[in-house]
């Protein structure tokens, strides 16, 4: 067995609508444990599981503080604390990306998060109303009626042409997409509106507040996708930045709130 | 009680869809008022009105029918009540702010209609509500356009007067409105059987600027550090102001404005100190409406005042009663009822000037503007009301809600934020 | 945690037991009687008492022949984050 630092650990779970996530981080706020698994049918049994495991590798030799946030935060029975995922995500995005003056842009499951983070904390955000056009609920909407995982979408999209649905809608939209099926359009040109859709509704949404003088960064599950990055770029005239851990970042966020609730 | 179920009876109520409603109020008002430590013991007066909302108060308007009164039922802040008081009739409000009327509104209305209409005809089309039953007349006014056509909706199924409120605030605007408040007094004449005088008119105007006062008097207890009442409270009186007799309202909000000024003697203050101090800004929240102040005061924060129709719009500036003549008198009236900030104004700078004065009064950490869902007017509104208060470095936040459970979740995540926000800066 | 909700025929009659308990200095609120409790009974008040007043209160009823309809102990009734509005 390896040697372990000696004091408190935070553990910071993010339950979304579609996946938990989780990252333990060490009294120097280094990640010594990650996971990521589906959120299934009830947050608080996946949190329980994710605490069994959690213990199979630490034991009670390490002294863990929990902090849960995501929507399913107030399912995490054994929770220190909830701290919203606005929060979490910005101060994971701080830690992610190193820098304090940053502009958070998370696709989530079920909901879309612009952040303006000024001097490390939350100044302003903003996050889509009740309909899920530009999140991720769309995207699985969308490859789904095409037969296709999201990663796939958003990786054929890259390879189609100019093609138009709307942004406005999910169920709208998916009647397009039908409407365009049945008109034979090509499956990467459909992929291609799709992800153009998500991009357009996010850009608009941006509109409503004033971003901050740092860099934008993508946080979320879609941070995987380089042609969504790319387009985010084009949409935004800027440099967006992602990281390998980008959609841990409400993890990174609510362990970095755990370890501080320490001091 | 048995009484009430009679009186409902005579009144054409639907009484198997009414005990539906009667069976989720209970559990919304322990929910939202009785897990509150530390009430103001003034506040029975107000749990008593709400337990029995459906009861004493529509059987004391019977009663006063039977004796020859008139009641006019009304939907907005800018129908004088001054007049109909003034020819011995009685005003009781009419707006709907349960999510249970909105499907009947919805058989009628698109769907894309705001809450609050689709459930104040719903109310009346469904025969649930006492209140919709009792009123005499109904007195609708132009202030958006679903109001507007829903009024001719409700005109089919009782008798209902537009008052045309003017949209703009030049000074031939406030004279077309002391024309239209002439108007209005001739009709309330009709409909009375009693004339208009200058005696009565100023006893009239005496009676609601007392009422007014009163009201303010809570509401200024709500500016101290030590914070004496809950929104959640201070919200449900004047919700309930809009139904009550004016002068026993006035008599109860002093009442409770004693305590309050007490309790800020004796450092009593209903929320740790520290806790963020929220200003609501927005569309009305007709009773009974609750959910953002509890979602909010669930959430590490407490509201200490509402620039809304129902709040401060309702309460703010007096009638000058000194005039010596009807027409100045309804001068007087236009000039009070013309200082009323709604968003069908173009423009409305003056709402943005009260929001920003209120929240330095009461001393907002932050400000949150809610509207009701398809309220385009108010909706709009938001860009200049956050560029303003940007402006001023006051945090925002912009909200839209329906009279729907379904988004409580979501609003809990919104405005849990916003507090974390307020708590780090 | 069982609270106790005292019903009425009337609110008169509620109102009546409101004051003389308030005036033994013995804690209770106005509340509408919840569904759960009211039975035949159409919608009205009830006086909420917590559990560590009851006995006092049942005192004040007995000593003052206050007229009631019954009194009727209900599981925690009251959530403040159960998001079920009206």
């Amino acid at each position: 067995m390896r040697t372990r630092k000696i004091g408190h650990y935070g553990v910071g779970i993010d339950i979304g609508s579609t996946c938990a996530k989780t990252v333990m981080i060490d009294p120097d706020g280094k990640a010594v444990w990650r996971d990521l698994r589906p959120t299934g049918w009830s947050s608080v049994e996946t949190a329980r599981a994710i605490s069994s495991d959690l213990s199979k590798g630490f034991g009670e030799e390490v002294e863990k503080h929990y902090v849960a946030t995501g929507y399913g935060r107030v399912s995490v029975p054994f929770a220190d604390k909830c701290i919203t995922e606005i929060s979490c995500h910005a101060k994971g995005a701080v830690l992610l990306f190193g820098e304090k003056n940053l502009n958070v842009i998370d696709i989530g499951g079920q909901d879309t998060k612009l952040i303006v983070v000024t001097e490390g904390v939350v100044s302003e955000f903003l996050m889509n109303d009740k309909c899920s056009a530009g999140t991720g609920r769309f995207l699985e909407v969308m490859a789904n009626t095409l037969s296709m995982t999201p990663a796939q979408l958003c990786t054929l999209a890259g390879t189609g042409k100019e093609t138009q649905i709307s942004s406005l809608c999910t169920v709208f939209a998916e009647s397009e997409v039908i409407n365009l099926i049945g008109r034979g359009t090509a499956r990467e040109d459909i992929a291609w509106a799709v992800v153009d859709s998500i991009v357009r509704k996010v850009r608009t949404q941006a509109g409503k507040l004033r971003l901050g003088k740092g860099p934008l960064c993508l946080t979320g599950g879609l941070c995987d996708f380089p042609y969504v990055r790319e387009k985010l770029q084009a949409a935004f005239g800027r440099e967006v930045l992602t990281s390998p851990d980008a959609r841990f970042a409400g993890a990174f966020g609510a362990a970095q709130y755990a370890l501080e609730l320490t001091r | 009680m048995a009484d009430y179920v009679k009186m409902w009876e005579n009144l054409g109520m639907d009484l198997e869809s009414h005990d539906l409603l009667c069976q989720v109020l209970p559990t919304a008002v322990g929910d939202v008022f009785m897990t509150q430590e530390n009430r103001p013991k003034a506040m029975d007066f107000w749990d008593l009105v709400i337990s029995e909302v459906h009861g004493i108060r529509p059987a004391e308007l019977i009663e006063e029918q039977k004796k020859g009164r008139k009641v006019f039922g009304t939907f907005c802040v800018f129908v004088p009540d001054e007049v109909i008081i003034a020819a011995d009739g009685i005003v009781t409000g009419l707006c709907g702010g349960s999510q249970f009327w909105v499907p009947g509104g919805e058989e009628v209305l698109p769907k894309n209609t705001c809450p609050l209409i689709k459930a104040s005809v719903g109310a009346r089309l469904g025969r649930t509500c006492p209140f919709f039953r009792i009123a005499d007349v109904y007195v609708g006014e132009t202030t958006c356009d679903g109001k507007k056509k829903a009024y001719e909706i409700l005109g089919q199924d009782v008798p209902m007067y537009i008052m045309d409120v003017p949209q703009m605030k030049r000074p031939k605007d406030l004279v077309k409105w002391k024309e239209e408040i002439a108007d209005f007094a001739a009709k309330v004449e009709e409909i009375t059987g009693n004339t208009l005088s200058v005696e009565k008119l100023k006893d009239a105007i005496r009676i609601v600027n007392e009422k007014r006062k009163a009201m303010k008097r809570v509401y200024d207890a709500r500016k101290s550090e030590i914070l004496p009442i809950s929104g959640r409270d201070a919200l449900l009186m004047t919700q309930i102001s809009f139904f009550d007799d004016p002068e026993r309202c006035a008599k109860m909000c002093n009442r409770l404005a004693d305590e309050l000024e007490q309790r800020i003697r004796d450092g009593v203050s209903v929320v740790p100190a520290g806790t963020r101090r929220i200003l609501l800004t927005g569309t009305p929240l007709a009773v009974p409406n609750w959910k953002l102040h509890n979602i909010i005061e669930t959430s590490g924060a407490v509201v200490v005042c509402e620039e809304m129709c129902t709040g401060t719009r309702y309460f703010e500036n007096l009638v000058d009663g000194s005039a010596e003549t009807l027409d100045e008198l309804y001068m007087a009236l236009s000039e009070r009822y013309m200082k009323n900030n709604c968003a069908c104004f173009t423009p409305n700078p003056g709402r943005i000037e009260d929001i920003i004065r209120l929240a330095k009064e009461y001393k907002a950490d932050g400000v949150i503007d809610c509207s009701l869902k398809f309220c385009g007017l108010y909706d709009i509104e938001k860009r200049s009301v956050a560029e303003a208060l940007k402006a001023e470095g006051i945090p925002v936040l912009s909200l839209e809600t329906d009279y729907e459970d379904s988004d409580a979740g979501q609003l809990r995540t919104r405005i849990e934020a916003f507090v974390e926000m307020l708590n780090e800066s | 945690m069982i609270r106790y909700y005292i019903l009425f025929d009337n609110y008169e009659q509620g109102l009546a037991l409101h004051d003389l308990l308030d005036a033994a200095g013995v804690n209770n609120r106005i509340t509408p009687a919840p569904a759960a409790a009211r039975g035949s009974l159409c919608c009205g008040m009830s006086l909420l008492v917590e559990p560590d007043q009851i006995e006092r209160a049942r005192a004040v009823i007995e000593e003052e022949k206050a007229v009631y309809h019954k009194i009727v102990p209900l599981e925690n009734q009251l959530r403040s984050k159960r998001d079920v509005y009206c």
